[in-house]
């Protein structure tokens, strides 16, 4: 058991998402960014699927109240368990009463913590994640406070050598600080901008503005400008889709959007490039890539091809480790 | 050693309980105190001499150990420090005990290579890229706990 013993709010717990209510009106939630999720559940033999606490501030504190495993991925936190520094990405046993310290983050926006088997909270509807809107799942359907307990599903955890595991996770950017490179399938209300303003969108970069959270980001950049007559009724979108209101400054809907929207939407971010988005801070730059389905369904391809790598090479490491023992 | 004061405190002690001849030994230094025999109306004359370091029965200096850190798998080596949010390490940098030094690769999984004791980083044996096997000498240490 994991005690928090300080988080700023906005923490929730989280797994790959609530699916199948879409036509009743309810979004999917789930994380942000679903590669480092994927990750903290890989190190500790998880399904990839197990809830974990997405926390998308710092610093936080937990404590260690019996011997545990856990594991964290995301945004580079200085992370401390006790005085002995983590990478960003680790996994590992803290013994009973040892400190985690999550500080200050220096890249990225998300940190996950995972723990053996999945944050335990209640199923409902098929998912483990918050829906904080509506006010139910995940702990309690609210956000993660001090004096919360995590507790995980499993009491045992998988062969972890000595000092841990780590990944080494894919660049968000080119460099630290360039810009995020975002691939974008074009949606069906792409033709109807500008000529100019779908120049504009591929290849002129957009700023996150400090409006964003798990419902969108909002951007900021050339503005695009809808050039029908035709007034768009309201109709089903989904995270990813990058719409534009009337002051022509862009927002993408992520995972907690609406199940429904009027405005146009220029483009939708392939799936495998929706962690990039969950991992950009405010101020950073986003630049849009175009790409065809066929682009869209390799890049699924080629994460599903990682994640099946890391996880051949932790079976064979971990069977090195056990031989031994 | 001992200060003007505090050698005449010596002494004094000295001359009260009757003792002729002291030696201190401390470290790398040693005092020999002898007093002159002779009636207390006499003045006192003290010899004092220092004695070399390495004098038999001088304290030797403490031993400096060495302790290394190993590959705890096979695969090859990746220095802290690239990707990771860690500070790269040095040799000569302090480290404690269980501290990320290096990574051992297969495929995207990394093996964390940790210090066993806290200490100076005296060698790296190793490079990035390098093929390690289990137990493979990444780091030398000088222990200093």
């Amino acid at each position: 058991m994991i005690e928090i013993l300080s988080i700023p709010p906005l923490a929730t717990v989280q797994d790959l998402g609530r699916h199948g209510h879409w036509f009743q009106g309810l979004g999917q939630a789930g994380v942000m960014d679903g590669l480092s999720h994927r990750i903290a559940n890989l190190l500790l033999d998880n399904d990839e699927s197990a809830a974990t606490v997405e926390i998308p501030l710092t610093p936080a504190r937990f404590c260690f109240r019996r011997k545990q495993a856990f594991a964290i991925a995301g945004a580079v936190c200085g992370a401390r368990l006790d005085d002995r520094q983590l990478p960003a990405i680790w996994a590992g046993v803290a013994a009973e009463g040892q400190i985690l310290e999550l500080g200050g983050i220096a890249r990225g926006a998300r940190v996950y913590l995972a723990v053996p088997g999945g944050v335990d909270v209640p199923l409902v509807m098929g998912s483990r994640s918050t829906q904080l809107r509506e006010g139910f799942g995940g702990h309690e359907g609210r956000v993660l406070a001090a004096g919360d307990c995590i507790e995980p599903i499993d009491d045992t955890w998988c062969t972890l050598p000595a000092g841990g595991f780590s990944v080494g996770l894919p660049p968000l950017g080119r460099t630290i600080d360039s810009e995020i490179e975002i691939r974008v399938l074009p949606s069906a209300e792409h033709d109807n901008f500008s000529i100019r303003s779908q120049k504009a969108f591929w290849s002129t970069p957009y700023q996150v503005t400090r409006l964003c959270n798990r419902q969108g980001y909002r951007l900021e950049g050339e503005e695009l400008l809808w050039e029908s007559d035709v007034e768009l009724r309201s109709h089903g979108i989904v995270p990813g889709i990058v719409q534009v209101p009337g002051n022509g400054q862009p927002i993408i809907q992520l995972a907690d959007s609406a199940t429904m929207g009027g405005y146009p939407a220029i483009g939708a971010v392939i799936e495998p490039d929706l962690w990039r988005i969950g991992q950009a801070r405010p101020g950073q730059y986003l630049r849009f890539v175009q790409v065809d389905i066929h682009e869209a369904l390799e890049a699924e391809s080629e994460r599903r091809d990682y994640l099946a790598s890391l996880t051949a090479s932790l079976v064979q490491t971990r069977e090195l480790l056990r031989s031994w023992s | 050693m001992f200060k003007r004061g505090e050698l005449k405190q010596l002494i004094v002690a000295m001359r009260t309980s009757g003792v002729t001849t002291l030696e201190v030994k401390r470290q790398r230094q040693s005092l020999r105190l002898v007093l002159n025999p002779g009636p207390s109306s006499h003045p006192l004359s003290v010899e004092a001499s220092l004695l070399a370091a390495g004098d038999p029965g001088a304290d030797e200096a403490p031993e400096t150990k060495f302790d290394t850190a190993t590959s705890p798998t096979i695969g090859t080596f990746l220095s802290r420090g690239l990707d990771d949010g860690l500070r790269p390490v040095e040799v000569g940098m302090n480290v404690l005990a269980g501290e990320v030094l290096g990574y051992i690769c297969h495929g995207a999984l990394r093996t964390v290579v940790t210090a066993p004791v806290t200490g100076m980083l005296s060698d790296q044996e190793t490079q990035d890229g390098d093929a390690l096997g289990m137990g493979d000498i990444v780091f030398k240490l000088k222990v200093t706990t």
